[in-house]
C-alpha cells in the first residue's frame, strides 16, 4: 500500500509540473492552450529516443525540455492575432497532428506500440527506496518549476501577462509587444511541460501515442481548473486531487459490491461526477487566484 | 492529379459526410451563441438521441421509426436544456474554462450512463438491406439519400424559423447583443433555454440519422467531437450558416485529399496519403483557416447568428 | 446565491479525500485467507470496452470452472479485475494496485500492445508473473522471462493467413485493418509471409476506427482490383465496412477475415455471407465445448475472439499454482514454464523459450447460412 501511495505522489508531482506550466500559460497569460499534451509528449518522446540511443538521462531531459520549448515557441508564432477560443482550437489541431505523426511514423516513434524498455531511474535501489528517490527528484523539480512560475508571476512580465489576458488592446496601446510575450510564455511553459513529459517517460519507462490524445490535455486542464485557474498552488493541488482521484476510484468499487460488467462505467461515472461536484461547489476552483476571488464575491 | 471522372462520386461522398456533421455542428454554434463556451457535452446528445430512439423503437413499436426518431430528438433537446439550466448556468458564470471542464465531466457521465444501460456492443436499427442505386458510376443507398434529404429539410426548416418567426428573431437578437436584447424586452433566460433545447434536438436528429445509416456506437460522441468542432470553427464559431458551410468544407477537404494520387508524380503505381492522416486533414484545415482568416469563413467576430 | 463560507468548502474537500482514503485503506485490508486472488487489467471502458468486457467474461467462466473443480491449493480462486480505461497510465495504476495492495502473484492483461507492454515491463521488474491474453505484437517477446502469452502472436497468425489465402489460389491481395498496434502488427506479418510465398499485397489500408463510413477505404480497394480482400476489424466498424462493401458491390470479391468471428459479430448476415476467414479453433470439433459454455452463460455467440484467451490464462495460472503447490510468484513462474502441453479452450498451448505460444491451431472457416462453419479442405 505504501508503494501505491508513493506512486500516486510521484505521478502527482510529474503532472503538477505540467499543470503549473498550463496555469502559467492559461491562468496568468490567458492563453487557452489545448495542445499542452503535445508539448508534454515532445519532451517524453525526446527522452525516450535519446536514452535509447545511449544519452544519459539528465542530458536527455534537458534536450527534451529544449525541444518542447522550441515547439512552444512555434505555437506562439502561430496565429499571432487570434482571439482566445480560435487559438485554443488551433492548438488542439496542432496537438492532434503531432499525435498522428507519433502514431504513423514508427521508424522514429515506434508507432502505435510506442517506445518501451527504457532504463529505469536509480537502478541501484529497490522497491520503496527507489520510489522515495524518484519522489524526491520529482518533488524537487516541481518545487523548482513552481518557484519559477511564481517569480514570473510577480515580476513585471507577469503583470504584463495578466494585462494581456484581461485587455490585450490596452496592453498594446501601452506599448507592450504582445506577440513577444506570448511566444516567451509559451516557450517557458513548453520547457516545463517537456520536463514533465521527460520525467513521465523515465518513471514509467514507456511512452506511446495514446498518451497524446486530446483527453490527456483535458485531464491537465481539469487539474488546473479544479485547483484554481491563475494560482500556482492551485495547479499543484489540482494535480494531486485529480491524480489521486483517478488512481483511488477503483478502491470504491472494492467497497461497493456491484455486478462486474458495470465496473467500467461506474469508474468513469464516479470520476465525472466528483469533478462536476467539485466544480459546482467551487466554480472558481479550490484555490482561486486572488484577483478572481474578488470578482466572485460581487453580487 | 485528381481524377476528373468520379466528380459525381466525390460530390456524393462529400454530401454524405456533410450531412453527418452539419446538424450537430449547427446545434453547437447555436448553443455557443447564447452560452458562450465550448460545450464538449453537446456532441453526446447525438448518441443520446439515437439511444432513446432505439429504445423507443424496441419498446413501443406503435409509433414506428418516425415516432421513435421524434422521441429521441426531443429527449436530446430536453437533456441539453436540463443540463444547461442545472449545471451550465452556474458554471458559465465562473468563466468559459470552468464551463468547459464541467461539460467534459458531464460528457464522461453521459458516456458511462449509455454504456451501463446499453452495454458495449453497437446497436442497429431494423432497416431493410436494399441494394444501392448506381448513378453513372456513383453509388448511393436509399438510407444515405434519406439522411441527406432529412438533413436538408431540417436545415431549411431551421433557417426559415430563424428568419421568419418571432422566436427566431429573439434568438438572433440574444446571440448578437444580449444586453440590448434584454433591454428591448426579450426574456433572455427563456430564449436561451429554448435555443439550447433546439441545439440539442438538432444534435439528436444528427445522431439518429448516423445510427440509421451505420449503427449506434456508444463512442459516437467521441468520434464526432473534433470534426464537429472543426466544422464549427472553420465556418465561424457562433455563425449558423457557417456551421453548415464548415461541415461542407471539412467533408470536401477530407474527400479530395484522400483521392489525390501522388503516384502520378512518381509514376510507380498508385500512392495515396496514408489513411492514418485522415482525421488530420480537418485539423490542418483549421490551422490554415485560423492563420489566414481567423474569423472563419462567414462569421464577423463570431457573434453573428 | 447563498455563500458557503470557506470552512464548509474546505471540509467538503477534506471529506471527499477522506472518503477515497478510507476506501483505499479498506481495499488494502488482507483478503480472506481462504481465497487465492489473481489480478487482471482489462479495458472495461473506453474505445476497447467491447473487447475488455468479453475478456472479463472469459475470466468469469474460468473462475467458475476452477472453483467447481476444487479450487486452487484447496482454496477458492478469485480474480480481481481492474479497469485500464484503455489508457497506459490507468493500466499501470491498476497493475500497481493489484501488486502492492491486493498482492496478487499473477496479473493478466491487457488488450492493446500499447498498454500490455508497459504493464508487462512493470510486472517483470516487480517479479510478478504476467500473462498476456490479447496483444499480438512481436515486441511482447522482449518483455522478460516472467511474461507469458496465451494468444498467438502476429507472426503465427500472419503465416497461417498467408498460407490459407495463397492456398486458395489468390495472388493479388489488399489488406484492410485498423490503424493501431493490432492492425499494423498483423499486416506486417501477413505481408511478409504472403510475399515469401510469392503473392503480392498491392494496397494496405489501415483505417481510423470509429468512422461513420468507410467509403474512401472501399473505393481504394475497388480501384486496386484485387483477387482477395484480407481484412480484420472489431465488430462495430466491421459491421459498417461489411454493409458498405455489400452496398458498393464489393462483396463479390472474395473476402478473408482474420478472426472471422470477431469481424462478423455485429454484421448483418446477408452482408458477410460467403466470406472466408481464419479463426481460433472454437468452431471445430475440439473447441466447441467452450463456445457452448459461453453461449449457455451469456445467451449469445462470442462478441469477440478474445474471451477464450483470458479463460485459458486463468486456467493455466490455476494449474501452475496447483502444480507448484504454492502461490509464490517465482514458483508459479517455474511451474508455468514447465507446464508442457496444456489443452486450452483455444487449442493446445505450449510455451516456447520466450514464454510465447509455440503453436496456435487456427482453422479456416466460412460464413454460411448465418453462422461460421469449418471450411472443407
Amino acid at each position: 500500500m505504501l508503494e501505491f501511495c508513493l506512486h500516486v505522489l510521484i505521478m502527482s508531482a510529474i503532472f503538477g509540473i505540467a499543470a503549473v506550466s498550463l496555469n502559467l500559460q492559461a491562468g496568468t497569460g490567458g492563453l487557452l492552450n489545448f495542445g499542452q499534451i503535445a508539448l508534454f509528449g515532445i519532451g517524453a518522446y525526446a527522452v525516450a529516443i535519446l536514452t535509447r540511443a545511449g544519452l544519459p538521462w539528465p542530458a536527455a531531459l534537458l534536450a527534451g525540455m529544449a525541444a518542447a520549448a522550441l515547439a512552444g515557441f512555434a505555437i506562439g508564432r502561430l496565429g499571432r492575432d487570434l482571439a482566445a477560443e480560435y487559438w485554443a482550437l488551433a492548438t488542439l489541431a496542432v496537438a492532434e497532428l503531432v499525435r498522428l505523426v507519433a502514431l504513423n511514423e514508427d521508424w522514429l516513434t515506434g508507432g502505435p506500440q510506442g517506445i518501451g524498455g527504457i532504463a529505469v531511474l536509480f537502478p541501484g535501489l529497490d522497491g520503496v527506496a527507489r520510489a522515495l528517490a524518484t519522489l524526491a527528484l520529482a518533488a524537487l523539480l516541481l518545487l523548482g518549476t513552481a518557484l519559477v512560475a511564481r517569480r514570473l508571476g510577480d515580476t513585471q512580465f507577469g503583470r504584463v501577462l495578466r494585462l494581456m489576458r484581461e485587455n490585450p488592446d490596452l496592453a498594446t496601446a501601452l506599448g507592450h509587444d504582445i506577440v513577444a510575450c506570448k511566444v516567451k510564455v509559451l516557450a517557458i511553459g513548453g520547457a516545463m511541460a517537456g520536463l514533465a513529459g521527460g520525467l513521465y517517460t523515465l518513471y514509467l519507462a514507456f511512452i506511446g501515442p495514446d498518451q497524446l490524445l486530446p483527453f490527456e490535455t483535458f485531464l491537465i486542464w481539469t487539474m488546473v481548473v479544479l485547483g484554481g485557474l491563475g494560482n500556482v498552488a492551485g495547479a499543484v493541488v489540482g494535480a494531486l486531487l485529480v491524480t489521486a482521484l483517478y488512481a483511488g476510484i477503483p478502491f470504491l468499487k472494492d467497497a461497493v459490491a456491484l455486478p462486474s460488467d458495470l465496473t467500467g462505467s461506474l469508474r468513469v461515472f464516479a470520476i465525472g461526477s466528483i469533478v462536476l461536484a467539485v466544480l459546482m461547489l467551487k466554480p472558481q476552483g479550490l484555490v482561486p487566484e486572488r484577483l478572481r476571488r474578488l470578482h466572485a464575491q460581487r453580487p | 492529379m485528381i481524377q476528373i471522372l468520379p466528380i459525381l462520386q466525390i460530390l456524393i461522398d462529400t454530401l454524405i459526410r456533410t450531412s453527418d456533421l452539419a446538424l450537430i455542428a449547427l446545434g453547437l454554434n447555436l448553443s455557443y451563441g447564447v452560452s458562450r463556451f465550448p460545450n464538449v457535452a453537446h456532441v453526446e446528445m447525438a448518441p443520446l438521441g439515437a439511444a432513446v430512439a432505439l429504445a423507443v423503437a424496441a419498446l413501443f413499436p406503435v409509433g414506428g421509426l418516425v415516432g421513435a426518431a421524434i422521441a429521441g430528438a426531443l429527449a436530446a433537446g430536453l437533456a441539453a436544456m436540463l443540463l444547461h439550466r442545472f449545471a451550465f448556468e452556474r458554471l458559465a458564470g465562473a468563466g468559459p474554462a470552468s464551463a468547459l471542464i464541467g461539460s467534459l465531466a458531464i460528457a464522461m457521465m453521459l458516456r458511462a450512463g449509455l454504456q451501463a444501460v446499453f452495454g458495449t456492443r453497437p446497436q442497429q436499427f431494423d432497416t431493410p438491406l436494399i441494394p444501392p442505386h448506381d448513378l453513372w458510376g456513383a453509388i448511393l443507398s436509399d438510407l444515405q439519400i434519406a439522411a441527406i434529404a432529412i438533413t436538408a429539410v431540417c436545415l431549411i426548416g431551421f433557417f426559415a424559423m430563424l428568419r421568419l418567426t418571432p422566436l427566431g428573431r429573439s434568438i438572433r437578437a440574444i446571440a448578437a447583443n444580449p444586453a440590448l436584447a434584454t433591454a428591448s424586452g426579450i426574456d433572455a433566460r427563456r430564449v436561451t433555454l429554448v435555443t439550447v433545447f433546439l441545439g440539442g434536438t438538432l444534435a439528436g436528429i444528427g445522431g439518429i440519422l448516423l445510427a440509421l445509416v451505420t449503427q449506434l456506437d456508444i463512442g459516437m460522441g467521441q468520434m464526432l467531437l473534433l470534426p464537429v468542432f472543426a466544422a464549427a470553427i472553420v465556418g465561424g464559431l457562433g455563425s449558423l450558416p457557417g456551421a453548415v458551410i464548415g461541415a461542407f468544407a471539412i467533408a470536401l477537404a477530407e474527400t479530395l485529399v484522400m483521392r489525390i494520387d501522388f503516384g502520378l508524380l512518381a509514376a510507380d503505381g498508385p500512392r495515396y496519403l496514408p489513411l492514418g492522416y485522415l482525421t488530420g486533414i480537418g485539423f490542418a484545415l483549421i490551422v490554415v483557416t485560423l492563420v489566414y482568416r481567423p474569423e472563419g469563413l462567414l462569421s464577423r467576430g463570431g457573434r453573428r447568428a | 446565491m447563498a455563500r458557503m463560507n470557506s470552512m464548509t468548502r474546505r471540509s467538503a474537500g477534506g471529506a471527499l479525500l477522506g472518503a477515497v482514503a478510507l476506501a483505499m485503506l479498506g481495499g488494502g485490508a488482507a483478503r480472506a485467507q481462504d481465497t487465492v486472488t489473481l489480478g487482471a487489467v482489462l479495458p472495461l471502458s473506453g474505445a476497447s470496452a467491447t473487447i475488455g468486457e468479453d475478456q472479463r467474461r472469459g475470466i468469469e467462466l474460468a473462475v467458475e470452472k476452477v472453483n467447481a473443480d476444487g479450487g486452487v491449493l484447496g482454496r477458492k480462486l478469485a480474480v480481481a479485475v481492474e479497469d485500464s480505461g484503455g489508457r497506459a497510465q490507468s493500466a499501470i495504476d491498476a497493475a500497481r494496485k493489484l501488486v502492492s495492495v491486493s498482492k496478487t502473484p499473477v496479473v493478466i492483461g491487457e488488450y492493446s500492445s500499447g498498454n500490455t507492454i508497459p504493464v508487462g515491463q512493470y510486472l517483470q521488474r516487480e517479479g510478478i508473473v504476467h500473462i498476456n491474453p490479447g496483444s499480438s505484437s512481436p515486441v511482447i517477446k522482449t518483455i522478460g522471462d516472467r511474461s507469458f502469452s496465451t494468444i498467438g502472436l502476429d507472426d503465427v497468425a500472419g503465416k497461417f493467413t498467408a498460407q490459407a489465402v495463397y492456398g486458395m489460389g489468390h495472388r493479388k491481395a489488399v489488406f484492410l485493418a485498423p490503424n493501431n498496434a493490432y492492425g499494423q502488427g498483423v499486416y506486417a506479418e501477413t505481408k511478409a509471409a504472403f510475399e515469401a510465398l510469392g503473392g503480392q499485397i498491392v494496397a494496405n489500408l489501415l483505417y481510423t476506427e470509429g468512422q461513420s463510413n468507410y467509403r474512401r477505404e472501399l473505393q481504394r480497394i475497388a480501384a486496386a482490383k484485387p483477387d482477395v480482400i484480407i481484412y480484420s476489424g472489431y465488430g462495430q466498424e466491421a459491421a459498417t465496412i461489411n454493409r458498405e462493401a455489400f452496398e458498393l458491390g464489393l462483396s463479390k470479391t472474395p473476402w478473408f477475415g482474420i478472426y472471422l468471428s470477431m469481424c462478423t459479430a455485429d454484421s448483418r448476415p446477408e452482408t458477410v455471407e460467403g466470406q472466408m476467414g481464419m479463426e481460433v479453433n472454437y468452431v471445430g470439433p475440439d473447441g466447441a465445448w467452450y463456445r457452448d459454455t459461453y453461449k449457455k452463460k451469456f445467451g449469445k455467440e462470442f462478441a469477440t475472439t478474445f474471451s477464450g484467451y483470458t479463460y485459458d490464462a486463468v486456467m493455466m495460472a490455476a494449474a501452475a499454482i496447483n502444480k507448484a503447490g504454492s502461490a509464490e510468484p517465482a514458483k508459479i513462474r517455474e511451474a508455468l514454464a514447465a507446464l508442457g502441453d496444456y489443452a486450452g479452450a483455444t487449442g493446445p498451448i505450449a510455451f516456447d523459450a520466450q514464454g510465447q505460444r509455440k503453436t496456435q491451431p487456427y482453422i479456416v472457416v466460412s460464413y454460411k447460412g448465418g453462422e461460421l462453419k469449418t471450411a472443407a479442405k
